[in-house]
């Protein structure tokens, strides 16, 4: 038995030191905890208000034109669109990198910041498990940033119909392309600002470069895009990552690129914008397990 | 490597020559044969002798250069993930978020370990009470003093009900009060929780206190392995402390044909020959000095580092 003064500063008595004799549900469920910790940890949930701030804003602000167009829809005649499906990235592209550039840091940068990273590591999770636990969340949040206010957006045009189940039974193939477009997109966003935000501890320097590599290099593509000619003017474009997404997303959507606009200047076939989307993710996920895998702890 | 050994003790760890070298001159572990049972066992050495490398690489933290390590009659390679689960870690440096509350942390640490959440928030619950937090626990991190950080850190490592616990310099910035507290946590956890410690420190006198086994490596070798007690034997010296006359004392004991040196407060008096007990006296009334300490005198641990003294089996 324990000595009574062990208990002394809270409790009238010690009970004791039971051994856990419980389930241990082992390596699989520990990455899934740690999925689900860090999946909490983008949107700043079990953290202090300030964390909740930026991530749960932007989240809000990524819902606004779905909002405006529903708003229109419900005083206009119903055939109004002033959203087209395949153009909601487009327009709130600045609010994904902005998300991205928040979330990414916190949920790979605070461990390394904090040097929690011993302690997960010599628990049943490999460092693998560890990236991928952190890729997922980030992803995952992402998908929802992104997916959600289309969803939203498809199921309100169809509840301001006056045949709801009709309306929505015409837009239901709508449906797939809103998917595959917001994993692409969070795929590409989600791996590549990990990637970049793995290189420092340093919460600041992470966010900056996270921000610049979106900002500059979109910049830059659409310069080149306008000042060159021939086949590298159409593939330059490749170069800008925001880009490259829209490109991507148009193609799933099967929908005509925007007259006018970088993309259709650089006309380039629209399967090569998944093709590169897919690339630059798997570049990307391969520079971030191999920083984990080789990090010094 | 003797009592340590005891056979009635399950194998925590073993290895075999372990080797680990950082570029091609810095050698932190070289071909380290070591074998470690249950209880709480000390690890010593000088800055740089290899602990930290050591517990690193039990833990998979680092990949070794050479030879073979096991944790529990597992590789700690080949089977890394699946015996972590019953292993717990307590580094020496500041490890916790600041802004998540104690409960939060250790409950999540407990969830990583394969705990389900439920049994977690319980275990959480009574192993932060067991190490000394209470209401404190559902603060941030960030506003916790050093002593309550290193208790986080120990629930955190406590808290799967590990069976096997590392500690790395457990003691590590805290205040004398502190200090007394982890060590009797401690003791605690290696006597009445039973779990076995593994516990590096540079404090000899810490080691002394807590620890059953002593495991002594120096430039990446084993020096010496064995119970605490076999490095504490009795030495054939007489301590005497008196009040006052000490110079005297050593004078009236010489006359009496004893070997006596004096050495700061106390006089050391040999006990080869016959037993001086009674001239020792004898001499203490007739000086009326004042007799504050008689006792034989016990190797230490500080000797381990004294070449002079060191009775190794190196």
């Amino acid at each position: 038995m324990t000595s009574p003064r062990n208990g002394a500063a809270g409790s009238i008595y010690d009970l004791g030191y039971r051994p856990y004799e419980g389930e241990r549900l082992g390596r699989a469920y520990a990455v899934w905890s740690l999925y689900f910790y860090s999946l909490r940890a983008v949107f700043g949930l079990g953290r202090s208000m300030g964390s909740k701030v930026f991530p749960i804003g932007l989240t809000v602000i990524a819902l606004i034109p779905a909002s405006i167009q529903l708003a229109i829809a419900a005083i206009a005649p119903a055939d109004l669109e002033f959203i087209k499906p395949e153009e909601y990235f487009s327009f709130v592209q600045i609010v994904v990198v902005l998300f991205c550039a928040v979330a990414a840091p916190e949920i790979i940068g605070r461990d390394q910041r904090n040097r929690t990273l011993p302690l997960y590591f010599s628990r049943t999770i490999s460092r693998a498990d560890y990236v991928s636990a952190k890729l997922g969340a980030l992803v995952v949040a992402l998908f929802c940033v992104v997916a959600l206010p289309q969803v939203v957006l498809l199921l309100g045009g169809s509840v301001a119909t006056d045949d709801l189940l009709g309306d929505l039974a015409d837009h239901i193939d709508r449906m797939a392309p809103i998917i595959a477009g917001s994993a692409v997109v969070a795929v590409f966003m989600g791996s590549m600002s990990l990637a970049i935000a793995s290189m420092t501890p340093r919460r600041a320097f992470a966010t900056g470069a996270v921000l610049a590599y979106f900002v500059i290099f979109s910049i830059l593509g659409d310069i080149l895009v306008q000042t060159t000619t021939g086949d590298f003017q159409q593939f330059a474009i490749l170069v800008s990552p925001v880009s490259t997404l829209n490109g991507a997303v148009y193609w799933i959507f099967n929908a005509d690129l925007p007259v006018d606009s970088t993309l259709s200047k650089a006309n380039l076939e629209g399967g090569l914008y998944f093709v590169a989307a897919v690339g630059y993710s798997l570049v990307a996920i391969g520079v971030l397990y191999r920083r984990f895998l080789r990090l010094s702890v | 490597m003797t009592a340590a050994e005891a056979p009635s003790e399950p194998l925590l760890i073993e290895t075999r020559e372990l080797t680990k070298r950082y570029g091609k001159d810095v050698l932190a572990l070289d071909a380290l044969n070591l074998t470690i049972r249950g209880g709480v066992t000390g690890l010593v050495g000088a800055n740089g002798a290899g602990k930290s490398t050591l517990i690193k690489i039990l833990l998979g933290l680092l990949p070794p250069t050479s030879g073979d390590a096991s944790l529990l009659g597992f590789d700690v390679r080949s089977h890394g993930t699946s015996i972590r689960q019953f292993v717990g870690y307590m580094p020496e440096h500041d490890c916790l978020p600041p802004d998540v509350t104690a409960t939060d942390f250790v409950a999540h640490m407990a969830q990583v370990n394969g705990i389900p959440r439920a049994s977690a928030r319980e275990r959480t619950a009574e192993v932060l009470r067991h190490v000394g937090l209470f209401e404190e626990r559902y603060r941030a991190i960030g506003g916790y003093s050093t002593g309550m950080k290193q208790r986080v850190k120990l629930a955190q490592a406590l808290v799967h009900d590990p069976r096997l616990l590392m500690l790395d310099e457990p003691t590590n910035g805290l205040d004398p009060e502190g200090r007394d507290e982890m060590l009797d946590l401690i003791r605690r956890i290696g006597g009445d929780f039973g779990i076995a410690i593994l516990m590096s420190s540079h404090l000899l006198g810490e080691i002394e206190r807590v620890c059953d086994y002593l495991v002594v490596i120096d430039d990446g070798r084993l020096m010496r392995s064995d119970t605490i007690s076999s490095f504490t034997t009795e030495m054939k010296v007489l301590t005497v402390e008196v009040e006052s006359k000490q110079d005297e004392l050593v004078r009236a004991l010489q006359a009496k044909g004893l070997q006596v040196a004096a050495e700061g407060h106390a006089v050391l008096v040999s006990l080869e020959g016959p037993p001086p007990y009674d001239i020792v006296r004898d001499a203490v009334v007739d000086l009326g000095a004042g007799l504050l300490r008689l006792e034989q005198r016990r190797h230490r641990l500080e000797d381990l580092f004294n070449p002079e003294a060191t009775g190794g089996d190196d």
